[in-house]
This record gives C-alpha cells, structure tokens and sequence, in this order.
C-alpha cells in the first residue's frame, strides 16, 4: 500500500485525560466521621451509593473504614462561580440582554474543572459575566457528568446542567461601565461608546428594564393578545421570585442601592454577590426579608501578616484614638461598630484577642478579595475575610463562593479553603460545612436533592484525608452522581 | 514501480484536435478513456477500467462501448477534487453592515486571477467560493468551474453564516461576542428560510456553544438538514458538540501543529465523523485542500474517507452529487490525470479535463509516470 509508508509518520501523542471513570457501580463507603450536610455530624457510618443515588447512610460506629482517619462531607455547592465562562457569554453592544443563558456561551468542558474538583466541589452556580448592565440567566450545573465537546476529555468531563436559568445577573459596579465612553469624542462607531458612564446610570437602566417588565406584565393581563416578549418575561419572572435576582455590588453604598431597588420592585429573592463592604452594613441585610450574601473568595494572607506583624501594636492603637471631642455627637465608625458585635466568642482561645484580629482584619484598604481586575481590586479593596462571620452574627444569610477562582493558580479560592479562612476570622465552626453544602444547595434551589447525605439525594460526595477544615487536609475521593471523578486513595 | 517516461501518445492524443470535444457528424464523439487505473469511490485504484466521454458528460464507466474510440492513458484517472469551502487571499467580504445577507462572493471575485490555473494543476475542478465569514450572516458562496473560462457556474451555491467570535466580534459595529453573534443569527434566519431552502447552510464555529446554537437554530427555521459546521481555530476542543452533524475541516496551510491536528482529526474519525474540507486555513495554498486528504488518510488510516472528503462527499454536500466529485455515468467530465495515486504525496497532476474539455496539462515538461 502506497500510504503504508506514511502512516507510521504520525504517532499518537498521548495526552493526560481527566480520570472520569463511566462505571457507576455501587459504592460503599465508611468514615469515622460523616458530615451529613445540615450540621448533623455521625461517628462512624457507612453511605451506600447505587444508581447515581445515595440508597443509604447507616450508622456503623465499629465498622473498618475505608481510609482511616478520612471524613465524609456531601459534594461541595459553589454559589457563585465563573467555571467556563468567559466575556463571550456578555453581549456587549447593548447593556440589558436579560434574556442571555450563561449555558449557551460557556465552555462546559472547561479544563478548570479540575480545579473545581481538586478542590470537592460538585455542584456549582454559573454567572454570566459581569460587562453588562443585566447580563442574563446564570444557571445551575454538575460539574461533571456531561458529554465533552472537546475531543481529548474523557467521557463526563463537561459540566451538566440542572437548571439553565438560576438567576438573574445585574451588575451596577464598575464591571458595567467600566471601559465606556460617551458617544460625543473619539471613536463614536465603537460599541464602547454606549450608556451607562456612572453608577446612576447603571441604576436607571436596571430601573427603566423593571418599569419596562411591570407595564408588561400589566398589558399581558389586562389583553392576552399582547406579544410575548422573552426578555420582558425573564425580567417578570424575576419580579415574581421565578427567578432571583443575582445582583453584583461589593461597595457599602451598591448593597444599599440594591435593597433599595428590591424595596421599589419588591424582589422577592436578592442574593448580593461578592459583596466586599457587606460587612458595613450588616443591620441593612438583617431586617431585610429574601436577600443572601455570597462572598466571593477570601484570602486572609495580608491581614494575617497585619495582626502578626510587628506594626501590630501600633495599628491597634490607631483603631483606638484618644477622644477629642464632642462626646455627644454621634460618630459613625463602621469600624468601630463592629466592636459590638455580639457573639464572636468561642471561635478562639482567646477571645479578646480575635476580637482585635477582626477590627485588624476590617481595616481599610488592607483586605484582599474578589475581582482581579484593576477597577474590580478598588472595589474590593476594602473586603475582610471576617465579612462571612461578622454577617452570620448578624442573623444575615451569607454564603461562601469562588467567583473568578477555579481559573486562577489560586488555592485560597478552593472552597473548603474559604470555610477555613471564615472560621478563622469568626465564623462558628458548626456552620461551615452546611455553609459549602446544604445551605448553598437550598439557595440555589437544588435543595432537594444535592447537598445532602441521605437517601434519595444524589450520590455527590467527598472523601477528606482528614477534618475537612484542617489546613492539612484533601479531598481523596470525590464522586458525581456515583461517577468517581477523582481518586488519590492509593496516593496515600 | 516508478519509470521515467516522458509523456508520448497518452497526453497528446487525449488533447489531440479530435479529443474529447470533437464532434463526428454533427454529434459529440464518443471516447473511451483507458488509464493504467482509476481512483475508485473507496478510493481504491481499480484497473481496466473505461471512463467513456461523449461530450461534456461521462457516459458510462467500466467496459468500453462498440465502436468507441479507446484511448490509452498513462497515470492514474480519476474525478477532479472538490474544495468545499474556499476562501481565497483577496478579501470578499463587506464588514460596513453588522449582517450582509445580500452579498455574493461571486461578485467580488478575480475571475481571471492565475489562483484559478494554480487550483486545476493541483487537480482541484469545483470550489465552493464562500464570502469571508466575518459577518454573522456573510451572505452566498459561488460555485467556480477553475477550468471553465466563464468561471461561475452558481452564484448562490451556498450560504455562510459565522458565529466564531473571533471572526464576527468587532468593536465598531458589535457585535462583541458569540453571545450577540447568535442573537443576530436567531433574529434574521426564521425570515431567511425559504430564500436558503435546498442550499446548505455553512456555519462558521470556533466553540462548542456556538455549535449548539447554530444547531438549534437552524432546526427552529427547518434548515438543519442541510446544516454544515465549518470547524474554525482547535477542533478537538469543541467540536465533539457537532456529533452526527456534516462538518467541514480547514486545510492545513502546513505549520507546527499538524501532529495536533493529526491526532484531532483521529479522534474525530473514532467519533463518526466523515468530514468534508475547505481552504480556509489554507487560504492562496492550492495544493491544500489534497495534503488536508492526505493528512486525513494518514490520520484515520481510512482513505476511502479521505478520497470521498475531497470528491463524492463534498459534492454531496454542496448539493452536486453526481454531477461532480465521481466517475459515474451522467458526471460532468471532470477529470484528472495523476501519476500515481492522489493520496500518494509523490504524485503530480499530469492533465485536467473540466466539461471533456482540455483545461490543464503538464505536456511540455518530462514527468515521472506510474504504472501500476
């Protein structure tokens, strides 16, 4: 054969193809320590998984088990993440596109997935991105189980999406206006030359699309022969809680125009994303009725050095100012405000100390968080990894997510990092597992059946080489669906 | 076995005054060509076989008719190749409107450029011309006849349509993303549906969520039949989203990463896919479009496939099946001479019949023949 010769030319370069394994045979695992999901903790107890499904989670205090030392936890529940999207899932030439999916432009074989389950995250919420004003539907998605588009991945390494439409992103940082220009000056014939150029006019457009969505809704029921609109009727379902609206702000005065607008529409569900100053204003969020916070993801490394270093004495005594004057007149220091915060005690050995830990951690400008890019850093710069604590507190529904992390080289946005960093910095122990299971699960209305170990739900777990909030622990088994998508048994 | 020969009787009486135009009373002759081997529709070499032309059409393939003039030729027949999706180096295109449904690249091009020449000597005898996909909807491809001096022969072969973000996306006129690329698509196609009815639909993809989408929406407006994915930028990333669906590969233009592609184009073939190809990558190469067969023969160990992507398939898939791309009985007569097996990188084009008329040939410079 003439092309005999040839065919040997080409070999096959062999390329590292995520470990998914198709079989879904029945699993039986036994830890010493089964986190349930809820904050239910069992010494000892063996889960059985058949058919994708949990079938069974009994108690078995003296049973071997299957790595000693490891614990259990549901698969992990990210709120908040961008896992495959990227800024071709935003529209740009136009600044409310709120009929967009998240599903139809992200990547859903994102090799970042395998930073997702490093890291034991098996459910996660996907956002658009944030360069519009409404920038459409966010969806709820397996990270794994799909079928890859891409050629080298193994079979279920691509995402799998429960419910394509999750949310409804709105963005009145600077994410939204960010790069634009009025249309008068340079470069007229460009799309950056469009509204809006302020957070005003980010807000009158969130408000014009709203106006917009209640005249619809009004005409559609007083005359049924008014033309379905698709975007108008994302944008009603959002006023009727169909859909909740996912709003961006990370400044103090962003999460106060966001309530404000959920008082004008009567949003029955908000969730606050990133939500950097949250902390400024706690009180706001607790006597509001239907919003969440998600925190975006907390890294604790500067302020750490701050409340260690040697400067340590001194700031102290800078969050302390000798008084002036004017006793009588009141001061609002948010700052200071948070020294009353109640019940922080029993996190630390040493309360009085932690406390001088948070007013450290919430200084200004020495916090570090979420948004990498230039103008999102000086939105964030004033974050704290003590938001989270300071916020449950406060009796506020706050949440824990990874934003822009999974494609990141950065290991403090794995998710179980971030409870860590949380309790460290104030939030009860006993809630940061339901915090990354159960609870987000409820939030993003999957509730029902994942984020929980027990019959029925779905079979998504994580093996922890040990105490899944010990810095030293891993995740050595990570199951979706009864789909083993990683295993570093035989590493230990 | 590989003789050096110079080319005698065969070329020379194939475009002799009484070849295959010639007419014996009033009527076209009837000639029974008879060359060391033709390239079979499995890509096979088959010999002893008559390809019988009377006219501009192939009348019968097999046995030589009674009375039919036989004339021997030395090399390798078979069926002129079929470019399914060129896009050439002069920019046919108009990117002042955001969609430019109403454009035809037949109207932008150089039709007496010497691309056209290059093309038949590479033994390429059908080129969907396609209008360079930068806009959403980029408007008709033309069907060019290289050999055939008025070129054109349908200027609304095809349509093309491209969602690839990085050919659409442009700051002056949006839109921005794939995002706005598939609102412009879903806004303009359900009016456009029974203008493309019976045409393929060429969508330009570069990402598996363009794929969905342009699959969905052509199903919405009833085209998806004729739908066909024309696979922009790293296939193997995305384009297992296209399963079942005809695609078209670029050519390579040659480059560092053909062991990639190589290996790309394995997977694609474990997956079911029997793609076509176009010059696009390969854009002003026109000994692409037989080295991306060759490259896909080598890939899949499948040349049947490969042979069939170049001809029988990519005219199936611009709608020529039978008319192009196969020796069959009705076929134009459009033909080419090899030296030996196309597939085979030592061969050379010998001579190019396009309609039974001579088009091309190789006949003043000495060349290495293969006798099988």
């Amino acid at each position: 054969m003439i092309l005999s010769a040839l065919l040997s030319i080409l070999s096959s370069p062999a390329l590292p193809a995520p470990p998914v394994a198709p079989a879904q045979e029945p699993l039986t695992l036994t830890a010493e320590r089964v986190h349930l999901g809820d904050g239910r903790v069992l010494e000892g107890a063996t889960v059985t998984l058949e058919g994708g499904k949990v079938v069974a989670v009994t108690p078995a205090p003296d049973a071997a088990a299957t790595v000693p030392g490891a614990v259990l936890t549901p698969g992990l529940v990210d709120p908040y993440c961008f896992l495959g999207v990227g800024a071709a899932t935003v529209e740009e030439s136009r600044e409310v596109t709120p009929a967009a999916r998240v599903v139809d432009g992200a990547r859903l074989d994102d090799p970042a997935l395998a930073n997702a389950w490093e890291w034991g995250v098996t459910t996660a919420y996907l956002s658009p991105d944030s360069l519009s004003v409404i920038g459409g539907l966010g969806a709820v998605v397996k990270t794994a189980g799909g079928e890859p588009a891409d050629l080298f991945a193994a079979d279920g390494a691509a995402m799998r999406v429960l419910e394509p439409e999750a949310g409804l992103r709105v963005a009145i940082s600077v994410d939204s206006f960010f790069d634009n220009f009025t249309p008068s000056g340079r470069f007229t014939n460009s799309y950056h030359a469009r509204r809006p150029n302020t957070r005003m006019g980010s807000v009158w457009l969130v408000r014009e699309a709203f106006y917009a969505a209640q005249a619809y809704r009004e005409a559609r029921a007083a005359d049924p022969e008014v033309a379905e609109d698709p975007e108008l009727e994302v944008l009603v379902a959002a006023l009727e809680g169909r859909v909740p609206v996912r709003f961006l702000a990370r400044r103090a005065h962003d999460v106060q125009t966001a309530l404000r607008l959920k008082d004008e529409f009567g949003w029955p569900r908000l969730v606050i994303e990133e939500a950097a100053e949250s902390y400024l204003v706690p009180e706001l969020l607790a006597e509001t009725d239907g919003v969440a916070v998600v925190c975006g993801p907390l890294a604790d490394a500067r302020a750490r050095v701050l409340a260690t270093g040697p400067r340590r004495e001194a700031m102290a005594e800078a969050l302390d100012p000798p008084e002036i004057c004017c006793e009588d007149q009141e001061v609002h220091d948010p700052y200071l405000a948070h020294a009353e915060v109640g019940d922080l005690s029993g996190t630390l050995h040493d309360p009085p100390a932690f406390l001088a830990d948070v007013l450290l951690a919430t200084l200004p400008r020495y916090g570090f968080a979420s948004g990498f890019a230039a103008g999102r850093v000086r939105e964030a710069e004033r974050s704290t990894p003590a938001s989270p604590g300071l916020l449950a507190a406060h009796g506020v529904p706050v949440f824990l997510a990874a934003g822009e992390g999974y494609g990141a080289a950065d290991t403090e946005a794995g998710l179980m990092a971030q409870a860590r960093t949380a309790v460290r910095w104030g939030l009860p122990l006993e809630r940061a597992v339901p915090m990354v299971t159960h609870d987000a699960a409820e939030l993003l209305g999957v509730g029902d059946r994942v984020g929980l170990l027990a019959p029925g739900y779905d079979a998504d777990l994580v093996l922890w080489s040990g105490d899944p909030l010990d810095p030293a622990s891993r995740p050595l088994l990570v199951v979706v669906d009864g789909r083993v998508v990683l295993d570093r048994r035989s590493q230990d | 076995m590989r003789i050096l020969r110079p080319l005698a009787l065969s070329l020379l009486s194939l475009f002799a005054a009484s070849g295959l135009g010639a007419q014996e009373d009033g009527r076209p002759a009837t000639v029974a060509l008879l060359p060391d081997a033709v390239v079979g529709a499995d890509g096979a070499l088959e010999e002893g076989v008559h390809v019988v032309v009377r006219g501009d059409r192939i009348v019968a393939v097999g046995e030589a008719p009674q009375g039919a003039r036989v004339v021997r030729l030395r090399g390798v027949l078979s069926a002129g190749m079929v470019d399914a999706f060129g896009v050439g180096s002069r920019r046919v295109t108009d990117d002042a409107w955001r969609t430019s449904p109403d454009l035809r690249a037949a109207d932008g091009l150089d039709l007496d450029a010497e691309r056209w020449t290059d093309l038949l000597a590479q033994g390429v005898t059908t080129v969907h011309r396609a209008p360079e996909p930068s806009n959403v909807l980029s408007g008709w491809g033309a069907r060019v006849v290289p050999g055939d001096p008025a070129r054109v022969a349908d200027a609304e072969l095809g349509f093309v349509a491209s969602l690839a973000a990085s050919w659409v996306a442009d700051a002056r006129r949006g839109p921005s993303s794939s995002a706005g690329a598939r609102e412009l698509l879903a806004d303009r196609l359900p009016g456009m549906a029974s203008a493309l009815a019976g045409h393929p639909l060429f969508v330009v993809v570069a990402a598996a969520d363009e794929v969905r989408a342009a699959r969905e929406l052509a199903a919405e407006a009833g085209l998806a039949e004729r739908l066909v994915f024309v696979a922009h930028g790293d296939a193997g990333s995305y384009l297992g989203a296209a399963r079942g669906s005809a695609v078209c590969l670029p050519a390579p233009r040659g480059g560092s990463d053909l062991a990639r592609r190589a290996e790309t184009w394995r997977r694609l073939h474990d997956a079911g896919f029997q793609p076509v190809f176009g010059t696009l990558d390969g854009a002003g190469d026109p000994g692409a479009l037989r080295r991306a067969a060759q490259l896909w023969a080598r890939a899949t160990r499948d040349p049947a496939s490969a042979w069939a992507a170049v001809t029988s398939r990519a005219a199936a898939v611009l709608g020529l099946e039978g008319e192009v791309g196969s020796l069959t009985p009705g076929a134009r007569a459009d033909l080419v001479l090899w030296s030996g097996h196309p597939l085979d990188a030592a061969s050379r084009v010998l001579a190019v019949t396009v309609g039974g008329e001579p088009a091309w040939s190789r006949l003043h410079e000495p060349v290495p023949v293969r006798t099988r």
